[in-house]
């Protein structure tokens, strides 16, 4: 009886351990899980494109698709022109027409060309300083869909003004501007949008 | 489980869109025994098709019997049952059913409502105006509309003739009572306009369509007074288009200087003006910031002609010229029906073709209303 008593202990102690384990371990994976979900938030989406920075802008509904920034490269010198392309995604909508907002610092940069990358697509462009809007819509005599998955839109081409650290973002709405898809059906969708950084040395 | 849940204790989103309700013709002034249509314009926000209606008019208060109903006049639904019954108060009300069958792909956003009515052999006014029990619904069977009516509802005056001739009877008749509260009444002392409009791509009165509603602002001396719902212009034979009765505000405008007026059309963005006669040197160029227009507490006729309004904010109007409207060009190019003209038929020949097309392409370059 007297040997009996440490071994019941040291069973015991071991039972603890194992539930402490367990216990740690459940409330790891529930922050994990916990963090997980409060980033997937905020990103929007879990993107592995890490060039590219999804916001959304709570003042608009997103009900379709997303529009975001990609480029090449993150950093440029000074006199070499910054090219940034527009990519969409329609989300297997059948893609007429659509409108971009586009803010860019313009004590920074100077925006060169807008250009389609769509031949199908005409677009039209108001550009005042560090405010863009691109109106793209699809020719009368085109016949083919435009369901888009990650297809590149527009081409941008900014020239640096001065060093630093600067922001080039779509944006969901400016006044009574909207940055929309608009289907074959007249449907007009909200995406969500993205911006991109780009750095002058 | 989850269905359920869904469908009946989390219904979707589309439970909440709104369809708003419009008359395209606000003020109607005829004759004795004139045949007229009163259109009515059903327009989804967001671009969610229509499928179903259950509208009822109402009409002819008091036992007063101004207007009959005559015929209803095609529609994309398909089928339709009308029947007109008397209200307790003396009204009459026209219940119109509609339903499409179509599949979604062919449903619209926006439908319009053509319905044919007959002065009757005598003088009077009355209001023609959709109740509030109106329900409209998607394809969907849980896609119900909140349905937004129109503040005012239609006035129709019987044997005025033309709104700048001397009334046919002896009293001029008594302002048109209202299905709802709210807006002030005009008084008579303020000031009278009648504008002259010239509107992007319309030379000449148009084949398919007799007017167009169009929102008059007038912002001056403190005050901004506007048409509560849009005013019936019609175009004579040189495009150029007047009021067909007098332009009713929610205010008096005080006899005075330095008003600047705004004007809308129903496929056009809003321009601004700050003289009586102005002119440009090239279409839509014209701009202005001081008002300077003078008003008289009498008839005020200021001729806006030399300029042209652009067209490009097509229904439903945001008051930005963008993507969805060039689209409702595209979409809706070749067609001659009711609906397709009534949103995307800018210079109103009676198709949608390669001229309206090329009259929004032009308008982006304009893209905003002026404020």
């Amino acid at each position: 009886m007297e040997n009996q008593t440490p071994v019941t202990n040291n069973k015991q102690d071991h039972y603890r351990l194992l539930i402490i384990i367990v216990i740690l371990i459940f409330a790891g994976l529930l922050i994990f899980l916990i963090l997980s979900r409060a980033k997937s938030q905020k990103t929007g989406f879990n993107s592995q494109e890490t060039k590219v920075t999804i916001t959304s802008t709570p003042a608009l509904q997103v009900t379709g698709g997303v529009l975001s920034l990609v480029s090449t490269k993150q950093s440029y010198i000074m006199n070499e022109n910054i090219s940034v392309d527009v990519l969409a995604n329609s989300q297997n909508f059948d893609i007429v027409g659509y409108d971009v907002l586009i803010n860019y610092d313009s004590q920074a940069l100077e925006l060169i060309q807008a250009e389609s990358l769509i031949n199908e697509f005409q677009i039209f462009k108001i550009n005042d300083p560090g405010k863009l809007t691109v109106t793209g819509t699809k020719n009368l005599v085109a016949n083919t869909s435009n369901i888009w998955t990650d297809r590149k839109i527009i081409q941008l081409t900014f020239k640096p003004k001065k060093t630093g650290k600067f922001y080039i973002n779509i944006t969901n709405q400016i006044g009574k501007e909207k940055t929309q898809f608009v289907d074959s059906y007249s449907k007009v969708f909200i995406p969500q949008v993205g911006k991109i950084p780009v750095e002058i040395n | 489980m989850w269905q359920f849940f869904n469908r009946y204790l989390f219904p979707s989103k589309a439970t909440l869109d709104k369809v708003n309700v419009s008359y395209t013709t606000s003020t109607f002034s005829v004759n004795k025994n004139e045949e007229f249509n009163i259109g009515v314009l059903l327009t989804a926000e967001g671009g969610k098709k229509i499928s179903g209606a259950d509208l009822i008019f109402k009409y002819n208060s008091n036992n007063k019997d101004v207007i009959d109903y005559q015929s209803f006049i095609q529609t994309p639904m398909e089928e339709s049952i009308l029947s007109s019954v008397s209200s307790a108060d003396g009204a009459k009300n026209l219940r119109l059913s509609l339903a499409s069958a179509s599949p979604e792909a062919d449903l619209k956003s926006s439908v319009l409502i053509n319905i044919k009515v007959k002065a009757k052999n005598l003088d009077g006014s009355t209001i023609f105006g959709l109740l509030n029990t109106a329900q409209i619904v998607g394809p969907v069977a849980e896609n119900k509309f909140e349905v937004v009516i129109p503040t005012n509802p239609i006035s129709i005056t019987v044997g005025a003739g033309d709104p700048s001739a001397t009334p046919l009877s002896g009293t001029p008749p008594p302002p048109p009572p209202t299905l709802t509260s709210g807006s002030t009444p005009p008084s008579s002392s303020g000031a009278t306009l009648n504008l002259k409009l010239k509107f992007q791509g319309i030379t000449k009165k148009p084949a398919n369509t007799t007017s167009m509603g169009v929102t008059v602002k007038v912002v001056g001396n403190g005050i901004e007074a506007t048409t509560t719902t849009p005013v019936a212009f019609q175009a004579d034979d040189s495009g150029i288009w007047q009021p067909t009765a007098p332009i009713v505000f929610n205010k008096t405008i005080p006899a005075g200087t330095g008003y600047a007026v705004f004007v809308k059309g129903d496929k056009n963005t809003q321009k601004k003006i700050c003289v009586s006669t102005p002119t440009e040197t090239s279409g839509g160029t014209y701009r202005c910031t001081t008002g300077g227009i003078t008003l008289s507490s009498a008839v005020n006729t200021l001729d806006f002609s030399g300029i042209i309004l652009m067209g490009g904010d097509l229904p439903v109007q945001d008051g930005v010229v963008n993507s969805y409207d060039t689209t409702l060009v595209r979409n809706n190019l070749g067609k001659k029906d009711t609906n397709a003209l009534s949103i995307a038929d800018i210079n109103k020949d009676g198709i949608v073709d390669t001229q309206d097309y090329s009259l929004i392409i032009y308008a982006l370059s304009f893209r905003f209303d002026e404020e």
